[in-house]
């Protein structure tokens, strides 16, 4: 180890020791600035309350920034912790806070979390968190006014009382759901924030010859290394949750080789009347038993590639197969299958997620239920087949709110589920028959299938959830939407 | 009250100038005091000498030359000491740099060339750097001081001191020169 970090006395120079002390005249105006136990502590509480409330969407800028904001805070008020009653609770609500906040930070990389945070502790986290933030305004404001008394001066430090009044009208909007404030209303309220702000950061300004007298608290660690340890702590945290709780957890076993023995009668029927191969030797034994009255064979083959904008040299990883079967009976009656096979070399982060417009559900009135949807997955690896259950395969019911078609209402079959990162020829099926209820009506089926792309989404969102929110598809967004459908005229 | 005004107050000799001096800037000249005496009864005298040396020598304030700020920290850091070094019989000398021992015209000739190289290596370091040699051989604050006021340890302090004065001395001619 380099000596001179042991002691820094080393090699003593009593000649620029000398004409350090005895020669610096008048500090410049910089360093006048610069030297006060206040100004720069307290600037950073400013500047950090300040990005605490910036909402910027894109790149992630509304978590960073407040949480950027978050240490600010923490920084500079470590080091007025102990120049008053209110700045010390302040300190204390404020370590409380950060623990709250690194738990919020972390657990929104958990798919999940929106169901956590309607339970009792993730209420009582949300209720804790608003409060200590309550309290925290009035401290500042109470703190700020014991700086000035201490001085001589009269308290004031109504700015400080301001944003305290500021925050409680925000929380009673929010809480009586008058969120949705039109944009005269925002401007408003933003024009208050700012003026606030500016008051707030002219009486620091104020309380800068006031400020000499403050009392610095010792620190242990400095500045950089602890804002970095925090950071980097929180980040190790988000990185983990999120790389072992995103994907979804599945019942993957493997595949019986004696499934569809006795079943060869059946199969032949369908293969002759064109049922795909490979989806016949993915299907369960009693998907293959319901199609035993076959009468006809209906089958769409598609492959897909994983961006808006494709050409013919776009790779396709994505191969669906969609197959109508007729049975007989006194009324007619169809099973669809939808199958999907993705190309083996396929990355899978997180979670995939398809959505049904089944017949009966989109077509009403010409088709009725029989049976709901059902199916499996599987993939391969060293020559094994596995399958698993769908994670959740149910009617999901939903609303979207969109700029273009305000609030709707949907209720559609929904799949959720993962493939593992080291599977071979990840695949699956859905199926479900309907009856015809009126002679002459298209059959039309189509699945909506949501593909994760990205491995990171933070805050954790599943494929599941954000076909559900009604966001657009596009290219360089963590999941993709590939739309497709069967459509034919049975009587034709 | 606003600096201008109590400036003003001082200048026209009204009593109400000191007062509000003390108020508002009185934890300037405590926060300047407090790292060159020790106690605290002698810290209060000497707040006391030094509001009185700026009553008396208010004429000396030049707007144009300097804040009114670094005028007052100048001032009341050479009351403090020169009252730290027993030099309480030399009341009214003010000037701006730390009273020293007559030096030969050759001598004061070298110091006032190596004064300039200092002054020009101090403005080639960043503003922060340049304020931490000045807490701590102008303004005299402990490495403790300086440590709490920046939010970091002693021993940072320590470390980043120890390679200024390295810089400094490379700027100034290598570890050979002063």
């Amino acid at each position: 180890m380099d000596d001179h970090r042991l002691d820094f006395k080393q090699q003593p120079d009593p000649e620029l020791e000398d004409l350090l002390a005895e020669g610096l005249s008048a500090p410049p105006e910089d360093v006048l600035r610069e030297v006060t136990p206040w100004r720069r502590a307290m600037k950073r509480i400013l500047i950090g309350l300040v990005l605490g409330t910036i909402t910027w969407n894109n790149w992630n800028l509304n978590f960073i920034l407040p949480a950027a904001g978050f240490l600010l805070i923490l920084l500079g008020l470590r080091v007025l912790r102990q120049e008053n009653a209110f700045f010390r609770l302040w300190w204390y609500s404020l370590l409380v806070q950060a623990g709250l906040y690194a738990f919020q930070l972390i657990h929104w990389a958990a798919p999940g979390w929106r169901e956590f945070d309607q339970t009792a502790p993730g209420r009582a986290v949300i209720g804790v968190g608003l409060a200590l933030e309550f309290l925290q305004f009035f401290c500042l404001w109470q703190g700020l006014r014991r700086v000035r008394r201490k001085a001589g001066l009269s308290p004031g430090a109504g700015s400080g009382l301001a944003l305290l009044i500021f925050y409680c009208f925000i929380f009673f909007l929010g809480l009586f759901g008058l969120s949705q404030i039109g944009w005269i209303s925002f401007a408003v309220m933003l024009i208050i924030y700012v003026c606030i702000i500016r008051g707030l950061f002219k009486l620091s300004r104020e309380l800068d010859e006031a400020g000499y007298g403050i009392q610095p608290a010792p620190v242990r660690i400095p500045d950089l290394p602890l804002a970095l340890g925090l950071a980097g702590a929180v980040l190790a945290g988000i990185a983990a949750v999120s790389l072992t709780c995103s994907p979804l957890p599945m019942d993957w076993q493997p595949a019986d080789p004696a499934e569809h023995s006795d079943l060869a009668e059946v199969e032949a029927r369908l293969l002759e009347l064109g049922f795909p191969e490979e989806v016949l030797s993915d299907l369960t034994r009693s998907d293959i038993l319901s199609c035993a009255d076959a009468v006809r064979v209906e089958v769409d083959r598609e492959r897909h590639s994983l961006t808006m904008s494709w050409n013919d040299s776009t790779p396709k990883p994505l191969t669906m197969i969609h197959a109508a079967v007729e049975l007989a009976g006194e009324r007619k009656s169809w099973r669809v299958f939808h199958y999907f096979a993705w190309d083996s070399g396929t990355q899978f982060y997180g979670s995939e997620a398809f959505q049904l417009w089944t017949l009966y559900d989109h077509m009403e009135g010409g088709w009725r239920k029989l049976v709901d949807p059902a199916g499996r997955l599987l993939y391969d690896r060293d020559g094994t087949t596995y399958w698993s259950p769908y994670h959740s395969l149910g009617v999901e019911a939903y609303t979207t709110d969109s700029m273009f078609f305000g609030v709707q209402s949907y209720s559609d079959p929904m799949a959720s589920f993962s493939f593992p990162q080291n599977g071979e020829h990840c695949r699956g099926y859905v199926t479900y028959e309907a009856e015809e209820l009126q002679e002459g009506w298209l059959l039309s089926s189509w699945i909506n299938y949501v593909h994760q792309q990205k491995r990171f989404v933070y805050p954790a969102q599943t494929a599941r959830e954000w076909q559900m929110s009604g966001a657009w598809n596009g290219d360089g967004l963590p999941f993709f939407r590939i739309q497709t459908a069967i459509q034919f005229r049975p009587y034709t | 009250m606003g600096e201008s005004e109590i400036i003003q107050l001082i200048r026209d000799r009204d009593h109400r100038g000191m007062d509000q001096l003390l108020l508002h800037f009185g934890p300037l000249m405590r926060y300047v005091i407090a790292p060159i005496l020790s106690d605290g009864r002698d810290r209060e005298e000497c707040l006391s000498e030094a509001a009185m040396r700026a009553w008396d020598n208010i004429q000396q304030f030049d707007p144009v030359r300097g804040s009114w700020k670094g005028w007052l920290t100048v001032l009341t850091r050479n009351t403090a000491l020169n009252r730290a070094r027993g030099r309480r019989d030399t009341p009214g000398e003010l000037t701006e740099n730390i009273p020293s021992p007559a030096p030969t015209p050759e001598e004061a000739l070298l110091r006032q060339e190596r004064l300039a190289e200092l002054y020009r290596a101090l403005s080639a370091l960043s503003d922060r750097d340049r304020a931490l040699i000045y807490r701590k051989y102008f303004y005299m604050q402990s490495t403790d001081q300086i440590a709490r006021e920046l939010g970091t340890t002693p021993r940072a302090v320590e470390g980043r001191l120890y390679r200024l004065k390295k810089q400094l001395r490379a700027r100034l001619g290598g570890d050979s020169h002063g």
